[in-house]
């Protein structure tokens, strides 16, 4: 505790609560940028902090992590395109709403329970980190393989309407995940011969492309008479939920909190995967699951806490065993490691200071970013007056560049022009596209992971059943299955439901 | 006539500024910005070793060095795009092990790396280490060795080039090991400390934190040199093995740069990795800043083609 008031006492000083700033508000604003993520963002301005003092340049650098997380929301909500692929989630309700004229409910509720997880993430990373860490250790390839087998059975949940509609494109995210490379052998699969493909495809073009660009292509296509859907709020606090909705949304956050930050924890899980294990689980929870894909309140406010709380439980292997959950992280530990520290178990008792100055600025991060978001979420609302005829040409755009600056490729700008026009045609005969997302990201890590098992068994399957995360995860899944097998009484409702 | 002449001047001015660039290339060069191409992500150990460089090289040619991430392609996306590129000399990128020696065996590249590239120079080398957990009986390469023939062990490590230190001592000692690919240098790492796997065989960027903290314990520098932090541990040939990992990384340009802007930048690379500041910040990352030029560079790689053939061969990986 007296720890953490030091910490306190170092970011308290003018100019690192500067840099903290700096780092919040750019991280909101690339949030926003589709495409453009805080991976890039970070690597460009790591050269400029080669000069700063070390804990002013992590706490700038993480800020914009941490940012990203809020500024995603704004785009998914208004526009229907994943700001960041940890908000591709938010665009199924998210947008709904604002479809209904709730766009400064949403985005009130999507700050205040970000807010909340990343408070509640940063809470847990001061005072659980070290038996956290070592927990991470006990999961190998076996124990990844059974937690991608139970996000699997998850899938179940996700869905609604027609079963095999769902198992279609369950099977399209699959086959989609088995692009590139073979994951041992490095062996070209399913490239056609195309080169650029021998890297998989990425998440990037087919995040924007089946959710941004077919919305476009939607607009597009519709009667003029329907275009005026999206109402904006009326109230000057517009951002302020109503007391149901308000209600509705305490249990999301606190599940989506707790959902988030587990998952974060573990190495290659993360953002992503958190807001759709979320969403799943609100789903299940909810006394209205046939609101799910029209505007559920629930449906937004746990993903987005999730998000959030994971990007906080991530910060936990990487200050204290030196190892990155992810590419961001992988990024941040390079900038440790160019200003001479070395994060892993040590940093508590090498460099204090600066473990607590990092978690300390984390509060107070959050705490800027409710300030920021807040007040300018009357201005964001303020997009949905422009003419959707001026609207849909200038989003096309921004996906366009969004998807072109991740890799630099021509290539990629394609496969999005080509995953939109097949996320249209999908979506309007009714099929869940978040599906596809979310069978692509566990596909392809539930394959790796049974491979290395079986390298490291020889071939025993005996190895998936070998330690208690290993049966655990396993039970997990069997009533997963299992309780979807329970006839439903509810009638089935097609999740997207195409516009108009 | 003065105006006359004054606009005649600036027709001439016109004329040689746009005709500059194709004319006298290499005498104007650098006129406009650098693009360096790395094949990896933001923030993976190249993209930060590229951006330590091109801030150096920035400050000697007094140009504009942009560092270009083209991930993808199992890395080999970038030297396509850096062999299709005009070899104006404003283009330039990131070749190594993969690009020469293991990609075009596994993969079809859309390129023939000994004619498409034109090498500037080698500036860094990765540093490889066999580690095993620090909980682990085995405490010693002999221990290993022993080990794996009552009991086939396993080892993390991501790629081919990582592993040939592994398959000639198993070659020279009939020890039974088993390569586990893992993705990223630091799963890989995660995977030893965990005991998931019996041993690990990674570059001194992913390890040194966990040797560090006392997770692992270095057996052995699997380089031809030995780690700086850690003198005292030897490496696998001072122990009797002739077996190292190769780990060079080099920068090139596309075949047909006039060799005056080669000579330029390679001059350019050599200053740059002659900073101690440069050495520092490399040296930080775990990766051994090492000048090499051009010439000597492609010899180097030439000499490494033979024992990443027989990696590829035995592994089952050579499909091409």
């Amino acid at each position: 505790m007296e720890a953490l008031l030091g910490g306190f006492a170092t970011v308290f000083q003018p100019m690192t609560l500067l840099y903290c700033f700096i780092g919040v508000f750019l991280g909101t604003v690339v949030g926003i940028l589709p495409g453009l993520g805080p991976l890039t963002t970070i690597a460009i301005l790591l050269p400029i902090t080669f000069k700063m003092d070390v804990t002013s340049a992590i706490i700038m650098l993480s800020g914009i992590y941490y940012g990203v997380a809020y500024g995603g929301t704004i785009t998914s909500v208004l526009m229907r395109i994943p700001g960041e692929a940890s908000s591709i989630v938010t665009c199924l309700d998210g947008y709904e709403m604002a479809r209904k004229g709730r766009a400064g409910a949403a985005l009130g509720i999507a700050a205040l329970g970000s807010f909340f997880a990343g408070t509640v993430g940063v809470i847990a990373v001061s005072f659980l980190s070290p038996p956290l860490a070592s927990a991470v250790l006990a999961f190998g390839p076996a124990e990844y393989t059974m937690v991608m087998l139970a996000g699997l059975a998850l899938v179940t949940y996700f869905s609604s309407g027609s079963r095999f509609k769902a198992l279609l494109m369950v099977g399209f995210g699959l086959l989609l995940g088995c692009i590139g490379s073979d994951p041992l052998a490095m062996t070209p699969r399913l490239t056609f011969g195309v080169f650029h493909l021998s890297g998989g495809v990425d998440l990037v073009p087919l995040a924007i492309g089946l959710f941004g660009i077919s919305e476009v292509l939607s607009m597009a296509l519709q009667k003029p008479e329907n275009l005026k859907v999206l109402a904006p709020p009326s109230r000057l606090l517009g951002f302020l939920p109503s007391r149901t909705e308000a209600r509705r949304s305490v249990g999301p956050v606190a599940r989506g909190t707790v959902l988030g930050f587990l998952v974060g924890l573990l190495p290659g899980g993360g953002a992503v995967l958190s807001t759709f294990l979320s969403y799943a689980v609100e789903r299940k929870l909810s006394r209205h699951p046939e609101e799910f894909g029209r505007g559920a309140v629930e449906g937004l406010a746990g993903p987005e806490s999730a998000n959030n709380a994971a990007t906080a439980g991530a910060f936990v292997p990487l200050l204290c065993m030196g190892i990155p959950a992810n590419a961001i992280t992988a990024l941040l530990l390079g900038a440790f490691m160019i200003h001479g520290v070395a994060p892993g178990p040590t940093i508590l008792e090498r460099q204090p200071e600066l473990f607590w100055g990092v978690v300390a600025s984390m509060y107070i991060g959050n705490v800027m970013l409710l300030i920021l978001n807040l007040p300018l979420v009357g201005l964001f609302v303020k997009i949905l007056e422009v003419p959707r005829a001026y609207l849909a040409p200038l989003i096309l755009i921004i996906c366009m560049i969004g998807v072109y600056s991740t890799n630099s490729a021509a290539a990629d700008v394609l496969l999005a022009a080509l995953f939109g026009v097949v996320g249209y045609v999908l979506r309007r005969y009714g099929y869940d596209l978040g599906l596809v997302i979310l069978s692509y990201v566990l596909g392809a890590i539930f394959e790796r992971s049974a491979r290395q098992a079986l390298a490291i068994s020889d071939g025993d399957l005996s190895i998936f059943a070998s330690s208690p995360l290993c049966i655990a995860f396993a039970v997990i899944t069997a009533v997963l299955l299992a309780v979807a097998l329970i006839p439903r009484r509810r009638l089935p409702v097609p999740a997207l439901q195409p516009p108009a | 006539m003065p105006a006359g002449i004054l606009r005649f001047a600036m027709g001439l001015a016109l004329l040689l500024g746009v005709a500059a660039p194709g004319v006298a290339g290499a005498d104007t060069w650098p006129s406009r910005e650098i693009t360096l191409i790395n094949n990896f992500p933001p923030g993976a150990a190249t993209d930060l070793t590229a951006r330590i460089l091109a801030r150096s090289i920035e400050k000697q040619l007094g140009q504009t060095v942009v560092v270009k991430n083209v991930p993808g392609g199992a890395g080999q996306l970038g030297p396509a795009e850096l062999a299709a590129s005009k070899p104006d000399g404003y283009t330039m990128g990131l070749v190594g092990t993969s690009t020469y020696l293991t990609a075009p065996h596994m993969m079809d590249v859309p390129f023939d790396a000994w004619k498409a590239f034109s090498p500037i120079a080698q500036a860094s080398e990765l540093r490889y280490g066999l580690a095993v957990p620090s909980s682990s009986p085995i405490k010693s390469v002999e221990d290993l060795i022993a080990a794996s023939k009552k009991k086939r062990l396993t080892y993390s490590s991501t790629s081919p080039n990582n592993v040939v230190a592994l398959f000639q001592l198993a070659k020279l000692t009939g020890a039974n090991l088993r390569w586990v690919v893992f993705n990223g240098g630091n799963e890989a790492v995660l995977q030893a400390v965990g005991g998931h796997v019996d041993a690990v065989l990674q570059s001194a960027t992913e390890m040194k934190p966990q040797i560090e903290a006392g997770k692992l314990r270095l057996l052995a520098s699997a380089s031809p040199a030995r780690w700086a932090e850690y003198p005292e541990v030897k490496t696998l040939r001072e122990l009797g093995y002739d077996a190292s990992s190769p780990g060079p990384m080099g920068y090139a340009f596309p075949a047909g740069v006039d060799p005056k802007i080669r000579d330029r930048m390679e001059e350019a690379f050599k200053g740059a990795l002659a900073d101690p500041e440069v050495q520092k910040q490399i040296q930080a990352l775990g990766i051994v800043p090492e000048y090499r030029s051009g010439t000597d560079f492609i010899k180097y790689l030439r000499d490494l083609q033979q024992p990443l053939l027989v990696v590829l061969t035995e592994s089952g990986m050579k499909t091409r």
